[in-house]
């Protein structure tokens, strides 16, 4: 496959049809938890795990579209001055469902819920919902957004309070990550990092770049992801 | 959601699938939402909008065999039936999402991706609502075209609902446009662009230098701009605009080119390509853009017969620079076809009729006995001049340049002069006219350039250079412009030099000759051997004249 824009067609091609089936897996199941949560909560639990599980199908695809296009010099941002809250709301709503039957309550806290900014909606509602799949699976019973203003940009943090990040993923965002130095070990989980700061370094504005970074919090431990944009 | 919010606000629903129809429904029932009317189609659709005012509309992209919902949106805005005040939503399979979006002339309020939960439409619902009352006045002075009072309403928004301010901006920016008051609309951007970098205002920003004639400077921040942000259509369009007033037409057609590949679904930017390709000789690019052009208008506002003539067209003054005769007949035979549709559609249209008997005797169809006849093409040249007021200018052009290549120079001189008295008010026209008639190309004299060709050929086979070149020459004269005979002419003139002696006067006709095909396309099938031949006389010229400094 030495063609660079076929290899392209074909990746699309295949990203579309599975996200296409994924998205009528997700459907369904959703009908079929509709008919039967009263009665088989434990059955219930499971298929939103199952959900859970599509969405990060989804979300691995989307990056693997998206990283082959930033190697080949395809990939296009667009940036429009949006609303944070619009944002959020977008990249948290689908997963209202099964957050609550997981027993997981989400806050989201917005310094000023007018706070608008110059971003690329899609690539960044896209970053909110990998991170927050992501977190689900870790976090022990609650998970909060905030955003609000720090040194003259806009920060985006999701807390958990689930264990927090290993020593060794908070080190490994520490370095200038490289494709090279991608570490697997975690699954999917480097390489969907990996793409956040690639997305979070698309925002510029005059000398500064966006950037992410991975914490544990001071008082209860559990991790935090923040994305800042200048 | 509130439920008094929501409870007497008017919903209209276009799906193509009733289950979906009534799933949807059901959602908003459970939302406190009472008033949902259905369609199915764009024709009932358009029907409920023009009969009453909705709050809503949620539309479904795809629409089946109908007209999809951006055709909707763009015929219900162009025709003024559709209220500002209404928010229209586009329903969208998630995975088309990309391909929908952001190229559309006519943007919807916004994008919803399909299948979607409860919460998701609860969320965008209050959304909607919210949005509606805040930008009410806005929306009313938008449908009233009210300059003014869009002007201060937008204001009004952006010093009391920061949450609306950019939006409210840009609808401030419009109003100062349509008053003409371009000197506050460039402060008011400058003012913006000094606190941030924002890609709407730059492409504002350089409109309004555009207008006050600063080229230089608009070209070079609209190709930052593009760089920066490469899904901006507007700013190809823009670009392409400078380029042209700059006398850069090649320019412009590769600038509409990229961005044709980014939105190749806009009728308006595929016919300014196809008019730019077709002055720039690249009759292939126009032809293909034509035909884009007719695919795109079937069964929307667009459709027109204009759109069949203009394929015709191209396709006719491609045919006049082809040699390959399976081309020419697979050519031949999309037209007749397009012919036949634009017949059928069209019948009462006198400019069509006239049109389309001067295009049967052209393509002269075996099966179209009576258009074969020279009679008819001269009955054809008599009811044109007895019709000249319903006669448009392009389909006067192609009857005269008909008639001269059918070898009917008596009847088209005629026509000219009746045409060039009629339309004595129009410079263009007549400037036309009088180009048409200094250098007609007709079948007779390309047969004959052929022919000639075809034996200069033969003698280049025989390495006598001498008299082919003389040969090539001499078709030159019956067909200037043919790629095979101009690059055949060069190709031995150059090898009968190498065999006598070099001259740099020979050597400057050649490149003379050779930049006659400067408007050939990149996917010519000469293309290679002419850019090969280009740059051997190039460098050879370059040469000479360094050996022979005058």
């Amino acid at each position: 496959m030495s063609n660079p824009v076929d290899m392209h067609t074909i990746m699309a091609a295949t990203v579309h049809d599975v996200k296409n089936a994924l998205s009528l897996i997700d459907n369904e199941l959703r009908e079929v938890i509709d008919s039967i949560h009263e009665r088989e909560p434990d059955s219930t639990l499971k298929l939103n795990r199952l959900r859970l599980e599509a969405g990060r199908i989804n979300n691995d695809l989307v990056h693997m579209l998206g990283l082959y296009r930033m190697n080949t010099d395809t990939f296009r941002p667009d940036f429009d001055e949006v609303l944070i809250e619009d944002v959020i709301h977008d990249a948290t709503s689908r997963y209202q469902q099964t957050l609550e039957s997981l027993g997981i309550h989400l806050g989201i806290e917005l310094e000023d819920s007018d706070i608008a900014w110059v971003i690329d909606p899609v690539l960044i509602e896209g970053v909110l919902a990998n991170i927050l799949t992501n977190s689900i699976r870790y976090t022990k019973d609650r998970l909060d957004f905030r955003a609000f203003m720090a040194d003259g940009g806009l920060c985006i943090t999701l807390t958990d309070n689930g264990e927090g990040y290993p020593a060794k993923m908070m080190n490994f965002m520490s370095e200038t990550p490289n494709q090279g130095e991608l570490s697997f070990q975690n699954g999917s989980t480097g390489l969907g990092l990996y793409f956040c700061q690639q997305i979070a370094q698309l925002h510029r504005q005059g000398d500064a770049e966006g950037y992410i970074k991975l914490t544990n919090h001071p008082e209860h431990g559990g991790a935090v992801f923040t994305l800042w944009l200048p | 959601m509130e439920l008094n919010q929501s409870l007497n606000k008017k919903f209209l629903l276009i799906d193509d699938f009733s289950n979906v129809r009534k799933s949807v429904k059901g959602m908003l029932n459970s939302l406190g939402v009472s008033h949902v009317s259905e369609a199915s189609n764009g024709t009932e659709a358009t029907k409920s909008v023009r009969d009453q005012t909705f709050d809503v509309i949620l539309c479904d992209y795809n629409l089946g065999k109908s007209k999809n919902g951006s055709q909707l949106l763009e015929e219900w805005r162009t025709r003024g039936w559709l209220s500002y005040q209404t928010v229209f939503v586009m329903i969208t399979a998630e995975t088309s999402r990309d391909f929908v979006m952001g190229a559309l002339e006519f943007q919807p309020d916004d994008y919803l991706a399909k299948p979607f939960a409860m919460d998701t439409l609860q969320n965008r619902l209050d959304r909607w609502l919210d949005r509606q009352s805040a930008l009410g006045p806005i929306n009313q002075a938008l449908d009233r075209k009210d300059y003014p009072a869009l002007a201060k309403a937008a204001r009004e928004v952006m010093e009391t609902k920061p949450r609306y301010r950019g939006w409210a901006q840009r609808k401030y920016v419009e109003a100062l446009f349509h008053q003409g008051q371009m000197t506050e609309a460039a402060h008011f951007l400058q003012a913006l662009l000094d606190k941030r970098d924002l890609p709407w205002a730059r492409l504002e920003r350089h409109r309004i230098d555009v207008q006050e004639g600063k080229l230089e400077a608009a070209e070079r921040g609209l190709k930052t701009l593009i760089m920066l942000q490469p899904n901006m259509v507007e700013a190809y369009d823009l670009l392409a605009d400078v380029q042209m007033q700059i006398k850069q037409p090649e320019k412009a057609q590769e600038t509409l080119s990229q961005a044709l590949v980014r939105s190749p679904r806009n009728i308006a930017r595929q016919r300014v390509f196809a008019g730019l390709a077709s002055d720039n000789g690249d009759h292939v690019a126009a032809t293909r853009a034509y035909k884009e052009i007719v695919s795109l208008a079937d069964g929307t506002m667009h459709e027109s017969s204009r759109g069949y003539k203009d394929v015709l067209r191209s396709t006719r003054t491609q045919l006049q620079s082809l040699d390959d005769d399976a081309l020419k007949r697979r050519l031949q035979k999309d037209a007749q076809s397009l012919l036949k549709k634009l017949i059928k559609q069209y019948p009462d249209e006198p400019d069509t009729e006239l049109f389309s008997k001067a295009y049967r005797a052209y393509l002269a169809d075996a099966g179209d006995a009576e258009s074969t006849d020279r009679v008819f093409l001269e009955s054809v040249a008599e009811a044109a001049r007895e019709h000249m007021g319903d006669l448009g200018e392009d389909s006067a052009l192609d009857i005269v340049d008909i008639l001269y290549e059918k070898g009917l120079s008596k009847e088209a001189d005629a026509l000219v002069e009746e045409l060039r008295q009629y339309h004595k008010e129009s410079g263009n026209f007549v400037k036309r006219l009088n180009q048409l008639q200094a250098e007609p190309i007709t079948q007779e004299a390309r047969r004959h350039a052929h022919k000639v060709n075809t034996e200069g050929i033969e003698l280049y086979k025989h390495k006598d250079y001498q008299a082919a070149t003389k040969l090539f020459e001499d078709a030159l004269k019956f067909s200037p412009r043919h790629p095979g005979i101009i690059l055949n002419f060069v190709q031995s003139s150059l090898l009968l030099m190498g065999q006598t002696r070099v001259s740099l006067s020979q050597l400057d006709r050649c490149l003379d000759i050779v930049n006659r095909l400067n408007y050939l396309p990149a996917d010519h099938y000469q293309y290679e051997r002419y850019t090969s031949i280009r740059d051997k006389v190039i460098a050879l010229h370059a040469k000479v004249k360094h050996e022979q400094p005058s």
